[in-house]
């Protein structure tokens, strides 16, 4: 297990880089479309982006690990159980990371926008776990399904260019402080549907994923 | 110690590429898995080292179960064939990464060995696999078998796309290490004889089943190519287990595997002479092509 955890901790640092860089790119874009630059909310709107990073690259991700690291860990004679526990170990840790993140820079730079971002926390931990568990099943129907998990990437690629857009003309139009807060305080209530699709999207992951693992065959 | 198969099946789509095989592979040896393509050779290691689940029979190292079972499976090592146009994505992965999950895995992986065989193969590990010719990736596939120390390993056509001088290199550090270590190594090979004074034990695996499991020597031993005009090679085999037979207008040849106390006609008018590991397995294998 020892060499499991260090695997996958390595591996969760090389994928924080790219969520770093994809928060990066999502921050230039909304700060060439924004009219007039306000560093306080900038920076308290940053961790939304660093949330939307991190679910684009869980999503896509999770297809690439499931596809290669899976069958190599398998192939070096890990347990195909130490496998699965390691990959969740490894989605566990890039959630709390990003939210780790989010929170210090909402405490570093005290605001409006910072404070209802603390506040939904809870729910934006709830989304991350939801979009973590898609993207882990997306992955698991790649394996299994090509084509289907084909589909279903392109149209993730779709999303994610519409959240660029989306972030560009948002930054444009909402980069002042009062405008932002409303928009962003709708996180700060947590339904309860969104807390019950949690646990049921997490076992549909963990039994998928489970069914497809247990009698995969290694093929490099 | 050892590592024992029994009653093993796979299916694929309804088909047996591997049927009822039954093998007990002891410790200190090396085995040579011989076999035509679709043999069932792969699949047979993919199994032996929980890879692939078996459709039906179990696989114990020791008596413990190999399948998810940690202990066994950190005794052994099966370094597949990387194949760089794989769907898996490999070919975007750098051989640097790839040993070094290796060596985070392989809990005795030996880092002094692994420095020295990169200088040996001469090989530029920043690369990736997609970059790669087969011989570099045979190569690294070697790197990771001879590295892992584990007590058993498999190698599965370690040589293949490797240049004679490397085939010799492969050779010569494979028993440099088996000298050393004492582990078990099965080598799955096409080139049988280059390999066949390697080899300690033979395995030929034929449409899924094991034709023979014996002593390479003892297998070499027992067969025999005689040559003459037709009515002499039939009555000096007559009785024998006589395959590959070749009939070239009134002369004759025939490979002939006698059993313990058999012994080839000397009163006939033929000529009786050794056979390669090659010759031998061609013999078993390659009989219906033959006639």
């Amino acid at each position: 297990m020892k060499r499991n955890l260090k695997f996958w901790t390595r591996y969760t640092w090389e994928s924080a880089g790219v969520v770093l860089a994809a928060a990066a790119v999502l921050a230039v874009i909304s700060l060439f479309s924004a009219e007039g630059l306000d560093f306080a909310t900038f920076a308290a709107v940053m961790p939304y982006y660093l949330c939307i990073a991190a679910i684009f690259v869980m999503m896509m991700i999770n297809s690439g690990s499931q596809t290669l690291y899976v069958p190599l860990l398998l192939s070096m004679g890990e347990t195909r159980r130490n496998v699965l526990l390691g990959f969740h170990y490894y989605r566990l840790l890039i959630i709390a990371a990003t939210l780790a993140l989010c929170s210090a820079v909402w405490l570093l730079m005290p605001g409006e926008v910072s404070s209802v971002g603390l506040r939904s926390i809870p729910t934006l931990l709830c989304v991350l776990l939801i979009a973590s568990a898609l993207g882990s099943i997306m992955g698991t129907i790649f394996v299994k399904w090509k084509w289907a998990g084909t589909v279903l990437i392109i149209l993730l690629c779709g999303v994610a260019g519409g959240t660029v857009g989306f972030a560009g003309a948002a930054s444009d139009k909402f980069l002042d402080m009062a405008r932002m807060a409303r928009v962003l305080s709708h996180f700060e209530t947590l339904p309860w549907w969104l807390i019950a699709a949690v646990p049921v999207f997490l076992a549909l992951d963990i039994a998928f994923q489970w069914l497809l693992l247990r009698r995969q065959e290694v093929k490099l | 110690m050892s590592l024992h198969c029994e009653n093993i099946v796979k299916t694929y789509g309804g088909k047996d590429v591997l049927y009822d095989v039954t093998l007990d592979l002891k410790p200190g040896k090396i085995y040579g898995l011989i076999g035509r393509n679709g043999a069932g050779k792969t699949t047979l290691l993919s199994i032996l080292s929980a890879q692939n689940p078996a459709t039906k029979g179990t696989v114990t190292l020791d008596g413990e179960p190999v399948w998810e079972h940690r202990k066994s499976l950190a005794k052994i090592c099966f370094s597949r064939e990387l194949n760089a146009n794989a769907e898996s994505g490999i070919a975007a992965m750098k051989a640097k990464e790839y040993l070094r999950i290796a060596s985070t895995y392989y809990e005795d992986w030996d880092k002094d060995l692994e420095g020295r065989l990169v200088k040996i193969f001469d090989l530029n590990l920043k690369k990736k696999f997609g970059k790669m010719n087969k011989g570099m990736l045979s190569m690294i596939t070697i790197i990771v078998a001879l590295c892992s120390k584990a007590p058993y390993t498999f190698l599965d056509e370690p040589v293949a796309g490797l240049d004679v001088v490397a085939r010799e290199q492969f050779y010569k550090l494979l028993l440099e290490e088996y000298s050393s270590s004492g582990r078990t190594f099965v080598v799955s090979t096409h080139i049988i004889e280059e390999a066949a004074d390697v080899l300690e034990k033979v395995i030929i695996l034929h449409e899924g089943k094991i034709l023979i499991e014996a002593d390479t020597q003892t297998f070499v031993d027992s067969a025999v190519h005689v040559s003459g005009k037709i009515e002499e090679v039939d009555a000096a085999v007559a009785g024998l287990e006589v395959h590959h037979t070749e009939t070239v207008g009134r002369s004759k040849g025939v490979t002939v595997f006698l059993k313990p106390g058999q012994k080839v006609d000397e009163g006939r008018d033929v000529s009786v002479q050794p056979v390669s590991l090659q010759r031998a397995f061609v013999a078993l294998c390659g009989e219906e092509e033959a006639k």
